[in-house]
């Protein structure tokens, strides 16, 4: 004999706030099926309503201990390696040769030079291009073509901000004025090409 | 059995207390700290947000997508909602976590739909050079859509912090019997606590906490429409 919508609600909701942490799925399988509607109904407006049982420690550790938890804090967690070390495994994982991810690249974007995309592609996988000028539609098209979630394709976090600042030491004169120098002849220089689509793929940075 | 005397403690308050610490912390820019109050906020829903992707999805996915689902859920709370939440209140957290379930079951869902379509043809013999990059630009654009519904989702939950919180607004609406009992659900007290503070047999609990939700549930229609 199944229970009664009114019967199952109010046990559930007993087992939660004693902590006991009641399964949805075993509620659901001992209401009448005509009824399982309603009841995931009733449930669901309680679970955005309940309170946060008061677990004592044994059901704490047991939560904090649900492979499903372990493993989303450790993916999330995990620090990726550099692009360049990434790409080259993923894409011969998906058996691809350099020269069909480029065109098949050039295909999604309704771009003809697929010589100069795997160009790009060989130096970003020799670390010759910054990973962090990479525009967001080009990640998400190459995840696309290597079926992958495009997140894995993201580029590491910078360093903290303490790790990229130094102290200046003696000398840094000399510098600052070899920078200046610097400066004033890339503003005697005529200004360069402007980017077309695929340079701004590859280096028009995360909105690009 | 537990004695009762006096107004226990809200069960719901220890949530807001930590979701108070975990604003802190980020406003502070402290975002160590403000990870690991996150973490314990999370850790403590665990089974919420559990059984609110087994209620959302029953009819959509498999147990083993909602299973995955379960997994994509945890680790967007714990990358992309730690970073867009703006909430101040534990209603407005639940209310961000329900709309990245949403989001999550159905990126399995088109996953799965993607992989059953497309997977014989793709590894076929005599597969041309058109049918991948027609395939990719599925793929792609269905990216690109995801992304731009996860951007107004971020949009979305900064809009939810200006709203007032639905539960306070909505509890206040109960009637009667079906609110006293209601607000002894939510502060986490057991039925015979329950039937002695209200003088009710366990029948008469649970046939106003069926209506009370039953109401929650309509109410809550009126409140986002």
């Amino acid at each position: 004999m199944t229970a009664t919508i009114e019967q199952l609600v109010g046990e559930f909701i007993d087992s939660w706030n004693l902590g006991r942490r009641p399964d949805l799925r075993e509620y659901l399988a001992r209401a009448d099926p005509a009824e399982r509607d309603e009841l995931a109904d009733q449930l669901a407006t309680w679970l955005e309503v309940a309170p946060t049982p008061a677990y004592d420690e044994d059901t704490l550790t047991q939560i904090r201990s649900e492979p499903a938890l372990v493993a989303a804090l450790a993916a999330a967690d995990a620090q990726p390696e550099p692009l360049a070390q990434r790409l080259p495994v993923l894409r011969q994982r998906a058996g691809l040769a350099i020269g069909e991810l480029a065109r098949r690249l050039t295909a999604i974007f309704d771009l003809s030079d697929a010589e100069r995309a795997a160009d790009y592609l060989t130096r970003l996988e020799r670390d010759e291009l910054d990973e962090r000028r990479l525009s967001r539609r080009l990640i998400d098209a190459i995840g696309a073509i290597l079926r992958i979630d495009p997140d894995r394709l993201l580029p590491r976090p910078p360093l903290a901000a303490a790790q990229t600042f130094f102290r200046a030491e003696d000398g840094s004169q000399r510098w600052e004025m070899r920078d200046i120098d610097a400066l004033s002849r890339a503003a005697l220089a005529p200004a360069p090409e402007p980017m077309d689509e695929l340079d701004r793929l590859f280096l028009g940075g995360p909105a690009g | 059995m537990k004695m009762v005397t006096g107004d226990p403690p809200l069960v719901r308050n220890h949530d807001e207390e930590i979701l108070r610490r975990f604003l802190t912390a980020k406003r502070a820019g402290d975002l160590a700290e403000a990870r690991r109050y996150w973490r314990e906020l999370f850790t403590l829903n665990f089974d919420r947000i559990n059984n609110m992707v087994i209620v959302y999805s029953r009819r959509h996915l498999s147990p083993d997508e909602q299973q995955e689902a379960f997994q994509r859920v945890l680790i967007g709370i714990d990358e992309k909602l730690f970073l867009t939440f703006k909430g101040g209140s534990m209603g407005e957290w639940i209310n961000a976590v329900k709309r990245l379930i949403t989001f999550r079951c159905g990126d399995v869902k088109d996953d799965a739909v993607h992989y059953a379509k497309h997977t014989s043809p793709l590894h076929a013999e005599g597969e041309d050079d058109d049918r991948a990059d027609r395939y990719d630009r599925d793929v792609f654009k269905a990216i690109e859509k995801r992304r731009q519904e996860d951007e107004s989702f971020g949009e979305e939950v900064e809009l939810l912090a200006e709203r007032q919180d639905f539960l306070d607004w909505a509890v206040l609406q109960l009637q009667g019997k079906r609110a006293e009992v209601f607000k002894l659900d939510r502060q986490g007290r057991s039925v015979e606590e329950i039937q002695r503070e209200l003088g009710m047999t366990r029948d008469a609990v649970y046939q106003n906490r069926h209506r009370a939700i039953h109401d929650l549930a309509k109410l809550r229609e009126d409140y986002y429409s």
